[in-house]
């Protein structure tokens, strides 16, 4: 058990980090409290070292350590110490910024957790564990009316989507009579009873909801508009990368690998990512808000990500959507990090709120507009080259695979909606480039924290576009 | 070791499914956030009861996975509706009402 245990540390790391944090807070003096959100980041920064020299394996049945997890675990740690890095520069507040990053620190607990479960109950509980911390974090801002509203929407909407995922799980353990998806996986083999195809499809509500994927999407906009932009960049890539890696060993090891393809498991992933394109592509055109440009159009990154999915089974549809995902979690932390110091600045992040930011914040209105590029999918940025793995693989399997067309005409929607969301970030560039507004001084000086932040995702946003062996390398992690 | 109650699968699997429709239709139907909670509850204990009697009729004998789920669904059930709580504390507080209908600000 102790080998076993060991796996852990990275978990472990970030538990006793929270406890740490909030000690800190009570033993800081006034005026200094804003240093805890300093400790949060080493321990983000230790769990990434004791990832990155752990070894595989597995902690009994309920979490493994495979190549999955390995990528998955300082995905999460990086996207977490790039939020806290930015939060503890923008959240100008000395008292409650502890609790602000301990609910941070759990966040990546439960997507540490998540990423790595091969177990309904642990699956179960790093589902959880994350949702009550992002919970918290959507309703963080005290007072703020939209700020506890987007709260009490996301937990009444994510504790109906986890009402119903418990309700499938617990079917598929009486139907097949295991909790650890190797044992599911083995039931399933010989055949796969209707009832047992529809408690996944109820037990995948959850993980649906954590992606924002549709029919799990419609809260994702008031939640995200609501919300502060902070608390948004974090709960719009964390869970996602947790959900997509928890996603893909489940269905790894329950779907036999004969039911994948042209069967209905297969076809049920591909219609949820064509209806997410197509809701996400024409909704987001008609807000006027950004954070909700944001949020529609993160419906529309989801579905492509699981559009790379539904190409599986094999090794490249995986590292096309790691990829992707990568791509669009660099891009959307550092959108939001420009929008977190508008909406600051001007009250909120409503289109009419925005022009005159390019007078007042030349360089960051410029970083702004490079990370909408990059997720609209504009070349040579990041979001391109992610786009067109995905693309590849779809039409890979569409043209190549018997039985398997429709994925040529969910490829082509894919492009259709990249035209149309691309419009969409284009009205948020507009409202904060083009339109005219009375004259507005200079700003001063941003933070060097939230420099940082913005420039690590500039330079990803520009350097994984540029990193054309990207899929092949990620798919020699994967398969190594 | 007798337990009191039916002994057969299916009558707690239909108290479950009664359970749990009871709870859709509140949270589907009810207006006061309170009460979408109370129907989240009735969800959420209809899948612990499913997870228990599963696991107290198997074919091949008691297998204590499902009663230990049964109890995990329980505490982070508890510890759910602790944040739920606090969260429509939040919004009471700023807008002296939890009905979903009059607290709408969020929209496009």
């Amino acid at each position: 058990m102790t080998g076993e245990l060991s796996h852990l540390l990275p978990e472990a790391t970030l538990a006793v980090g929270v406890l740490l944090v909030l000690v800190a807070d009570m033993l800081l003096p006034a005026g200094r409290k804003a240093s805890a959100g300093l400790l949060g980041v080493v321990v983000c920064f230790g769990a990434l070292l004791a990832a990155a020299v752990s070894q595989r394996g597995s902690v009994s049945d309920m979490l493994a350590l495979d190549a999955l997890a390995q990528l998955a675990r300082p995905g999460v740690l990086l996207a977490t110490i790039l939020v806290l890095v930015a939060g503890r520069a923008a959240d100008g507040r000395d008292d409650g910024h502890a609790a602000w990053v301990a609910l941070m620190l759990a966040l990546a607990l439960g997507a540490l957790v998540t990423a790595g479960s091969t177990n309904l109950v642990s699956l179960y509980l790093g589902l959880e564990v994350m949702s009550l911390a992002g919970y918290a974090l959507a309703g963080w801002k005290a007072g703020d009316r939209r700020s506890a509203e987007a709260g009490m929407k996301y937990v009444l909407f994510g504790g109906a989507a986890s009402g119903l995922m418990l309700f499938g799980m617990s079917h598929i353990y009486g139907l097949t009579g295991h909790l650890d998806f190797a044992g599911i996986g083995a039931a399933l083999a010989t055949d796969m009873p209707l009832p047992v195809l529809a408690a996944l499809i109820l037990a995948g509500a959850g993980i649906a909801y954590k992606l924002a994927i549709v029919p799990f999407h419609f809260y994702a906009p008031d939640v995200y508009q609501g919300a502060p932009a902070l608390a948004v960049a974090a709960l719009g890539t964390i869970p996602k990368i947790a959900a997509v890696a928890v996603l893909v060993r489940a269905i790894s090891l329950t779907v036999p690998d004969t039911l994948v393809p042209p069967t209905a498991f297969g076809l049920a992933l591909a219609l949820a990512a064509i209806a997410s394109l197509l809701v996400s592509a024409f909704t987001a055109v008609a807000s006027r808000d950004a954070k909700r440009i944001v949020a529609f159009s993160a419906i529309g990154h989801a579905g492509t990500v699981i559009l790379a999915l539904a190409c599986m089974p094999g090794i490249m549809p995986v590292a096309a959507a790691a990829f992707y995902l990568a791509a669009y979690t660099v891009a959307n932390i550092g959108a939001l990090v420009c929008l977190a110091v508008f909406e600051r600045e001007r009250g909120s992040a409503a289109l009419d709120a925005l022009p005159g930011a390019m007078r007042q914040r030349p360089w960051l209105t410029a970083a702004l507009c490079l990370f909408l590029f990059s997720l609209a999918g504009i070349p040579p940025l990041a979001g391109f080259l992610a786009k067109w793995g995905v693309l590849r693989e779809a039409l890979r399997v569409g043209l190549g695979e018997a039985g398997r067309e429709h994925m040529t005409v969910a490829a082509l929607i894919l492009l259709a909606s990249t035209a149309v969301s691309a419009w969409s970030y284009l009205l948020i560039v507009r409202a904060a480039v083009l339109q005219p507004a009375p004259e507005q001084p200079r700003a001063a000086r941003l933070a060097p924290g939230l420099v940082a932040v913005v420039l690590v995702c500039a330079i990803a946003s520009v350097g994984l576009g540029l990193w054309l062996d990207g899929f092949a390398s990620i798919a020699r992690a994967l398969g190594g | 070791m007798s337990i009191p109650g039916p002994d057969s699968l299916s009558a707690y699997l239909g108290v479950a499914a009664v359970l749990f429709s009871a709870g859709v239709l509140a949270m589907a139907t009810r207006r006061n956030a309170i009460g979408v909670l109370l129907g989240l509850e009735l969800m959420l204990n209809a899948a612990a009861l499913q997870f228990a009697a599963y696991g107290r009729f198997r074919a091949d004998g008691l297998d204590p996975q499902g009663q230990t789920a049964a109890v995990f669904v329980i505490v982070v059930a508890a510890a759910e509706a602790a944040v739920a709580l606090a969260l429509l504390f939040a919004v009471y507080r700023t807008s002296k009402d939890v009905d979903l209908e009059q607290t709408r600000e969020l929209r496009s």
